[in-house]
């Protein structure tokens, strides 16, 4: 994933520009833990948006696995999203309405890649892996905070995507659960890109890449 | 996306519903079951109304009345006259015979002339052969209808084949004679309400009539029926009216009075134009701000990579699926009520004919205005969708 001069501006309702990425040029590589550190209002989020094609940049170029992700049509750019791509939220983000097998299986429903047999036979040794395999026909409700962020790893990796993207994974989280988290996507880590935006120090021990972003500007540590 | 997937999620959203879908779905309800009421209702007076309409004799029955001296000169009138749509002239002006189950009560029965065209159709039994054969209601009453309940009636099917004595008197209530009866058919009085009359043989009838009459004194100044004609059809009436009067014979037709349907009918439509109206402006709001509520759900399909037309159809489906339900609920709801009503109404003696019906018809038309304007409003909003969910995302 690589970003040459990306610039995110917004136009404020009093119509003031804000700049919320300021000439980020960066090269994100496969079997990497990278961690984004940055205060609130440092551009973290949209930095994500623009990294998970959900926004486009002002300015500049974003390549994703060499394609020029401003030259792509919006249902080109959901296609990458569902295959290559796999988002952890702060908040989970998993469907009431579903159980925590069905929250996994959403993401394959307009997945192509395996037989439906493949996807859950896929997903039941992902939810053994993670020890919920006694939880898999629980409603998220029924689920701890812990519990529920490691279905929602399930639900990014179930279609085997080359990039994890976590929005601040344990802000919702304890201590212990957040320990084992982070040992999870240290383990995603050694085949996949992986990208987590945070504040929490904690993160850098696990990352092998620790960036900062402040005022929209991306440095290495 | 197989369409199996996309209904499997919509049914499954059905599930969890949040009190705005509550809401809605509540009132889909009602506005689908003020839908049928009328419809439905409106086939009680229609079938009531055609009762009065098209089978009460006594509008198909033309009164030429007068004084005595009158008689010759209507009867010179009716012999010139050739319509042949005037079943029969009753010279005696009598269209019915008292006939008294008790001489004691003033319970009676009421014998008519077996008319062609004016006597009701036998649904059990035989047709009059015989000089003393009758032909009874199903269910009879010989008391005033005014104190009438349906569970007075007696059955008289049960007694085809059997004798029933009915007893003649005379303008002085006096008795004149008692006559065994059989009875060799019945029929169904509901339609003509009419479940004290009986029909016999129109020989049988004149005997009766000049025994019960022989005392009567003749007053040539009293105003009286003198002829009644029995005409085939409500439409010829007014023909054969029109030419008596312009022959100085004066007439008396009971009038009908259809409009009663027609003020039904025009009140029905109105409360229809006013629910779709409001059921219209009730479902613009809710589908324009359908997204709103469910941003975080169409945000979670976008990072997942779900294209917008995807999106569209879960919730397309979705919602049609939540109006569905309110469909089944609304019509469960008004079979009720139709069971419920209908038993009311049968305590009421005329209101055996109420059949009160399921107009499905109206409902499913209304059930496509809904998804059209859901399909209509998604293809509006999904930019809107679209730049939200973006926003959205970041927030998630």
């Amino acid at each position: 994933m690589k970003m040459e001069d990306i610039v995110k501006t917004y136009i404020s309702k009093n119509g003031n520009q804000v700049k919320a990425l300021n000439n980020i040029n960066y090269n994100f590589k496969e079997g990497k833990f990278y961690a984004i550190m940055g205060q609130s209002g440092s551009g973290k989020t949209t930095l994500i948006n623009i990294l998970g094609l959900v926004d486009v940049p002002t300015r500049g170029k974003y390549f994703f696995n060499g394609l020029e992700v401003q030259k792509l049509s919006n249902d080109k750019l959901s296609e990458i999203r569902n295959n290559e791509i796999g988002f952890v939220f702060q908040h989970f983000y998993l469907n009431n309405r579903l159980t925590a097998l069905e929250n996994v299986l959403l993401p394959t429903l307009i997945n192509k890649k395996h037989t439906k047999e493949e996807i859950i036979e896929n997903a039941k040794k992902l939810f053994n892996n993670l020890g919920l395999e006694s939880r898999m026909n629980h409603y998220p409700n029924e689920l701890s905070g812990g519990e529920q962020q490691r279905v929602s790893l399930i639900r990014a990796l179930i279609n085997e995507p080359s990039v994890i993207l976590a929005d601040e994974p344990t802000g919702n989280l304890d201590y212990n659960n957040e320990l084992e988290i982070l040992k999870l996507l240290k383990e995603v880590s050694k085949k996949k890109c992986v990208i987590v935006v945070s504040h929490n120090p904690n993160i850098k021990k696990y990352a092998d890449i620790v960036l900062n972003l402040d005022k929209g500007v991306l440095n290495e540590n | 996306m197989k369409t199996k997937e996309l209904f499997l999620l919509g049914f499954k959203s059905l599930k969890f519903l949040s009190l705005r879908k509550k809401i809605f779905l509540v009132i889909q309800i009602v506005i689908m079951l003020l839908i049928l009421i009328p419809f439905g209702f409106y086939s009680v007076f229609s079938n009531a109304a055609e009762t009065i309409i098209n089978n009460q004799y006594e509008f198909r029955e033309i009164s030429l009345y007068g004084t005595s001296n009158d008689y010759e000169k209507y009867k010179s009138v009716l012999n010139e006259y050739e319509n042949n749509h005037i079943v029969y002239i009753d010279e005696l002006a009598t269209p019915n015979i008292r006939a008294y189950t008790s001489v004691d009560s003033r319970n009676n029965f009421i014998l008519k002339r077996k008319i062609e065209g004016f006597v009701p159709e036998v649904t059990n039994g035989n047709e009059l052969n015989n000089k003393y054969d009758i032909i009874c209601p199903e269910m009879a009453t010989d008391v005033n209808f005014e104190e009438l309940n349906y569970n007075d009636l007696i059955n008289l099917e049960e007694k085809i084949g059997k004798t029933i004595n009915l007893n003649f008197l005379n303008s002085d209530d006096e008795l004149v004679f008692s006559q065994e009866f059989n009875i060799v058919g019945t029929y169904n009085a509901d339609f003509y309400y009419s479940y004290d009359t009986c029909y016999i043989l129109n020989n049988t009838f004149d005997e009766i009539l000049s025994k019960i009459n022989s005392d009567l004194k003749e007053d040539s100044d009293t105003v009286k029926d003198l002829f009644i004609l029995y005409v085939d059809n409500n439409e010829n009436v007014e023909e054969i009216t029109n030419y008596l009067e312009n022959n100085d014979i004066m007439v008396s037709v009971p009038k009908l009075d259809d409009k009663i349907v027609n003020y039904i009918l025009l009140l029905s439509i109105f409360i229809m134009i006013i629910l779709v109206i409001t059921s219209i402006i009730i479902l613009i709001n809710y589908f324009k701000n359908y997204y709103k509520e469910e941003y975080y759900n169409i945000a979670l399909y976008k990072a997942l990579g779900f294209k917008e037309k995807d999106i569209i159809k879960i919730i397309f489906i979705e919602n049609i699926l939540l109006i569905f339900v309110a469909l089944i609920v609304s019509i469960v709801l008004f079979i009720f009520l139709k069971i419920i009503v209908t038993l009311y109404l049968h305590q009421f003696v005329a209101f055996r004919i109420v059949e009160i019906r399921l107009s499905i018809i109206p409902l499913f038309i209304y059930y496509l205005v809904i998804i059209l304007l859901n399909y209509v409003f998604l293809k509006i909003d999904i930019n809107e969708i679209s730049s939200m969910s973006i926003k959205r995302i970041g927030e998630l």
